[in-house]
C-alpha cells in the first residue's frame, strides 16, 4: 500500500540531505553569530546593545519566509547576484541569528548577580570573570533552548522549497506531480522530519532537567 | 616595627555613598589596624553591607577616601581634591588583597569546591595549578572540610558551603577579610561550625571586618565593637564594655530592642 512512497524514498532521501545540509550551515553558523552578538551585548555597554537589539527586533518582526523572498528577489535588484543557495543560507542565518542572540543575552543575563560578584570579589577582570564564571552557566542553561531553536529553524529549511531550493519538501512535491499520491509521499516527508527533529526536542527537555543547578 | 605596621590596614576616610536620593553612607570614617577584629552592628538598612562592599569596591563610593594598606581602593584623590577612578586591573588587584563572605556563600555552582578554591589563585595570580591545589588541601583540612574536595557546591549543606567560601577567600591569601552577615542565612544548628571556622582565623592574627547579628559572638571574638546607625559611627569601643554600659540613646534603644526579641 506504501509502494509510491518505498519506490520513491531514495529520491526524498536525497532531499533530506540536502535539507540537512541547509539546516546544518544556516543553523550552525547562525547560531555562531546569535552566541557572538548575544554576550556581546549582555557585556558591554554603550550604543552596540541597542545596535544589536534593532537587528533582532526587525529580523524577528518579520515572517522567515518573507526573508526568503526578500534575499531571493531583492538581492539582485540591488546588484547583488549571489546564487539561490546562498540567499536562502543568508536568510536562513540571519533568521537563527536573531533568536540566538536573545536566547545567548538573556541565558548571560540570567547568571546571578551574586556570581558576577563572587568572581569580582576574588580579584578577576571581567574577560576571567567571563571566561570561567559565566559562559560555563550560560552556556549550560542556553543548551536547551538552543536546541529547541535548531528544530524550530530546521522546520524553517522547508520554506527555501517556495522560491525554489531544492531539498525534501521541493522533492516531495515532485513526487506528488509525477505521482499523485499525496496522502503517501507526505506521510513519508512528515515521519523523515519528525525523526530528525524528535530527537533534539528529547536532548533539549533532557538536558533542560539535568542542568538546572541549585543557586 | 617597620612602617608598615603604622599604616591601618584598613582605612575609610568621611566617605558618602547613595542610592538614588537615599543616603546609606553619611561621612562614615573608621580605621581598622593589622590583625584587628572589627565587629559591626546596626539595625537593618543601617547601611552595613554598603559599607562592607565599599571596602572590596562592589560599590562605589561616592565621596571620601578608602585605603586598604595605604593603597586608595576605586579612586584616587588628587590633592586639588577631585577624583580619578582607577583603571579596571588595578581594582582588580585590590580586591584581590580583599577576602569577603556573602551571606548567601555565592559559590561556583558549575565547578566542585577543589576548583572553587583553586580558581582565582591560579586564574589571577597565576599560582601554580599543583601549588593551587595542594594549598585548596590545607585549607579545606583547617575548615574541616578535606572530605569534600571533590564535591559539588550543590551536594553540601549550607554550613559547609560557608565554610568552602571562606577557604575560596583564604586562597587569595587576602590581608583583610569581611564578613556580611554570613550566619544569617543558616540553620540554627549550622551556625557553629561557621563561627568557630572565624575565631580560629581572628586568632591567628588575620585583619577582619564582621557585620553580625551574633552579639555573643560580637563579645567574644572581636577586639573592638562598632554601632552604625544612619550610614554613621554613632558608637564604639571595647566589646564587652559597649554591651554592658551603652552610652548613645540609640545603641540602648537597639540592644533593648534586640534582646527583647530573644525573650
Ligand atoms: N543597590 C541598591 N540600590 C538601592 N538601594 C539599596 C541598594 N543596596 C542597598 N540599598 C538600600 O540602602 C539601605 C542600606 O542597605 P544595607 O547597606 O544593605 O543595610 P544593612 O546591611 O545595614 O541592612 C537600605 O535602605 C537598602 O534598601
Ligand atoms: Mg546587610
Amino acid at each position: 500500500m506504501f509502494d509510491i512512497l518505498i519506490a520513491n524514498l531514495p529520491y526524498l532521501m536525497k532531499g533530506t540531505v540536502q535539507t540537512l545540509w541547509l539546516a546544518v550551515v544556516g543553523v550552525g553558523l547562525g547560531t555562531l553569530l546569535g552566541m557572538g552578538l548575544g554576550v556581546t551585548s549582555a557585556m558591554i555597554g554603550g550604543g552596540v546593545p541597542a545596535l544589536i537589539g534593532t537587528y533582532v527586533f526587525i529580523i524577528r518582526g518579520i515572517p522567515v519566509l518573507v526573508w526568503m523572498f526578500l534575499a531571493y528577489y531583492m538581492l539582485p535588484q540591488l546588484g547583488l547576484v549571489v546564487g539561490d543557495v546562498t540567499a536562502v543560507i543568508g536568510a536562513l542565518v540571519l533568521y537563527t541569528g536573531a533568536f540566538v542572540t536573545e536566547i545567548a543575552r538573556g541565558a548571560v543575563m540570567a547568571v546571578p548577580r551574586h556570581q558576577t560578584e563572587a568572581a569580582k570579589a576574588l580579584g578577576m577582570r571581567k574577560f576571567t570573570m567571563l571566561r570561567l564564571v559565566i559562559l560555563p552557566q550560560a552556556v549550560t542553561l542556553s543548551i536547551p533552548p538552543l536546541l529547541n531553536n535548531s528544530v524550530m529553524m530546521i522546520k524553517a529549511t522547508s520554506y527555501v522549497s517556495v522560491v525554489g531550493v531544492w531539498e525534501l519538501t521541493y522533492a516531495a512535491r515532485e513526487v506528488v506531480e509525477r505521482t499523485l499520491a499525496a496522502f503517501q509521499i507526505f506521510l513519508g516527508v512528515m515521519l523523515i522530519y519528525f525523526l530528525i527533529c524528535y530527537p533534539l526536542t528529547l536532548a533539549a527537555r533532557y538536558l533542560e532537567k539535568r542542568y538546572s543547578y541549585e543557586h | 616595627m617597620s612602617t608598615s605596621a603604622d599604616i591601618p590596614m584598613v582605612r575609610v576616610k568621611d566617605v558618602y555613598k547613595s542610592f538614588g536620593d537615599l543616603r546609606v553612607l553619611d561621612g562614615i570614617s573608621f580605621d581598622v589596624t593589622r590583625g584587628e577584629v572589627l565587629a559591626i552592628i546596626g539595625p537593618s538598612g543601617s547601611g552595613k553591607s554598603t559599607m562592607l562592599r565599599c571596602l572590596n569596591f562592589l560599590e562605589e563610593h561616592d565621596a571620601g577616601e578608602i585605603l586598604i594598606e595605604g593603597e586608595p581602593l576605586g579612586y584616587r584623590v588628587r590633592a586639588d581634591g577631585s577624583r580619578v577612578r582607577e583603571p579596571e586591573a588595578e581594582i582588580a588587584r585590590m580586591r584581590s588583597n580583599v577576602g569577603m563572605v556573602f551571606q548567601s556563600f555565592n559559590l561556583f555552582p558549575h565547578r566542585s569546591v577543589r576548583e572553587n578554591i583553586t580558581m582565582a589563585p591560579v586564574s589571577v595570580k597565576h599560582v601554580d595549578k599543583a601549588e593551587a591545589n595542594a594549598r585548596a588541601e590545607v585549607l579545606l583540612e583547617k575548615v574541616g572540610l578535606a572530605d569534600k574536595i571533590d564535591e559539588y557546591p550543590s551536594r553540601l549543606s549550607g554550613g559547609q558551603q560557608q565554610r568552602v567560601a571562606i577557604a575560596r577567600a583564604l586562597a587569595m591569601e587576602p590581608k583583610v577579610m569581611l564578613f556580611d552577615e554570613v550566619t544569617s542565612a543558616l540553620d540554627p544548628e549550622l551556625v557553629a561550625e561557621v563561627l568557630t571556622v572565624m575565631q580560629q582565623l581572628a586568632e591567628e592574627g588575620m585583619t577582619m571586618v564582621i557585620v553580625t547579628h551574633e552579639m555573643q559572638f560580637a563579645h567574644d571574638v572581636s577586639d573592638r565593637l562598632m554601632f552604625i546607625d544612619g550610614g554613621k559611627v554613632i558608637e564604639e569601643g571595647n566589646p564587652a564594655k559597649l554591651l554592658a554600659k551603652p552610652k548613645s540613646p540609640r545603641l540602648k534603644e537597639f540592644l533593648h530592642r534586640f534582646r527583647a526579641s530573644f525573650n
